[in-house]
């Protein structure tokens, strides 16, 4: 059974990491610029709603993609067919395609 | 000819032709997530409203005790997104080919229908930790078979871990009073190469229980695994070594899973 006891360590670890780097992949709502959400008018709650479809949905059929590789414009491009083949009603598309504009507004007042 | 070897191309005809009308009648073909690994399970099931055919196709070979031993299984299943939570899946057919010394009714031997359903709890990215519910029923002419399952997943960026523990109960014979249990569990690995290219490695452990009293050598197989996809179409190879020495057990298995979604 040691095995088991290792890959169950190793599932944890995983948890742990991925926990970690999941902020990076696409940041919680609470640590982005205050600024950036309130000029985007969106609710925080929506934002919130728009993260939790990106981590249950963008990651299931490759490896989830960090919102800071791809520019606004190139978002803009992207997202339309990778929301359609999540099979997303059109409520939670919006609140998807929200929060990745938040998050990329964020990152570009960041620097 | 054989009446099972009859019964078995009738079915095999037949889901085959259910198979096609699928694919003609269900234009605008999703895209596809493949199954990473084919004796583990991955804990997310379809969106609502996606059905997938799935062909399988099981070789099982050389045993310590027949080296001539060889067996194919094969299952024909349609699996359904029910909701975005709850999954179905109907084995339309499984059916074996098995041929060796020690096999007293050489041939094509018809085995079972069954229903599977997997309920998602946990979201393996989204959640700390992904976790699945797994039950199964199956019927065959002299078998019934009782299966539960828990799908534990964990992703991290192209990484994903499984762990399938399992737990069986077979009543087999003319009046079903043959009785087994079984205890299984599968686990593995997986590493996404590119976007449609993923490899990895699986392990599967067994011991049955005649009569849920006689407990039988643990048996343990370890193998890599592939597995691609492309369009609304994947494919998943697994071969497995023996890396136990039970006789009566094949010394070498080899899955391949073909999946079709509409
Ligand atoms: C059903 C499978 C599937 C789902 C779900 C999915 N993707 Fe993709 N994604 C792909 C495939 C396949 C590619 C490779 C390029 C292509 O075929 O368009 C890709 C490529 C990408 C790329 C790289 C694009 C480029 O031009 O380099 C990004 C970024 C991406 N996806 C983001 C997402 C996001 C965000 C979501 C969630 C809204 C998502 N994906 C959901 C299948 C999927």
């Amino acid at each position: 059974m040691r095995w088991v006891a290792a890959l169950l360590m190793g599932m944890a670890t995983l948890t742990v990491v991925g926990c970690m780097s999941l902020a990076q992949i696409a940041p919680p709502v609470d640590v982005l610029d205050r600024g950036v959400v309130g000029d985007s008018g969106i609710e925080v709650g929506a934002l919130v709603r728009g993260r939790d479809h990106y981590l249950r949905h963008c990651g299931n059929c490759h490896a989830l993609e960090p919102i800071g590789d791809y520019s606004e414009a190139d978002w803009r491009g992207i997202l339309p067919g990778m929301i359609k083949r999540c099979r997303l009603d059109a409520v939670k598309a919006e609140e998807l395609r929200d929060y990745v504009m938040v998050v990329r507004g964020h990152l570009d007042r960041r620097g | 000819m054989d009446r099972d070897l009859m019964r078995c191309r009738r079915s095999w005809v037949w889901s085959t032709v259910v198979s096609a009308v699928w694919l003609c009648v269900t234009p605008g073909a999703s895209e596809a997530g493949a199954r990473r690994f084919t004796y583990s399970y991955e804990a997310l099931t379809h969106p609502r409203g996606e059905v997938e055919y799935e062909q399988w196709v099981t070789w099982k070979t050389s045993k310590r005790d027949d080296r001539t031993y060889d067996r194919l299984e094969f299952r024909h299943e349609l699996e359904f997104g029910v909701t975005d939570d709850f999954q179905l899946g109907v084995y339309v057919s499984d059916w074996r080919y098995t041929d060796g010394n020690s096999v007293k009714d050489d041939g094509a031997d018809w085995r079972n229908v069954a229903v599977e359903g997997i309920y998602n709890l946990t979201h393996p990215i989204a959640d700390p930790l992904g976790l699945s519910l797994y039950g199964e029923v199956k019927l065959g002419d002299e078998l019934f078979e009782l299966e539960a399952k828990l799908l534990l997943e964990k992703d991290f960026g192209p990484w994903a871990l499984v762990y399938n523990p399992t737990i069986e109960a077979e009543w087999e014979g003319d009046d079903f009073h043959e009785r087994k249990g079984k205890f299984e569990q599968t686990a593995g690995i997986s590493y996404q190469v590119m976007p449609q290219l993923m490899v990895g490695a699986e392990v599967l452990h067994e011991i049955s229980f005649d009569e849920w009293s006689t407990q039988s050598d643990h048996a343990i197989w370890l193998g890599p695994n592939v597995s691609y996809w492309k369009d609304n179409w994947w494919i998943t190879v697994t071969p497995l070594f023996q890396t136990t020495h039970v006789d009566g057990e094949p010394d070498f298995q080899l899955r391949m899973l073909i999946g079709i979604e509409f």
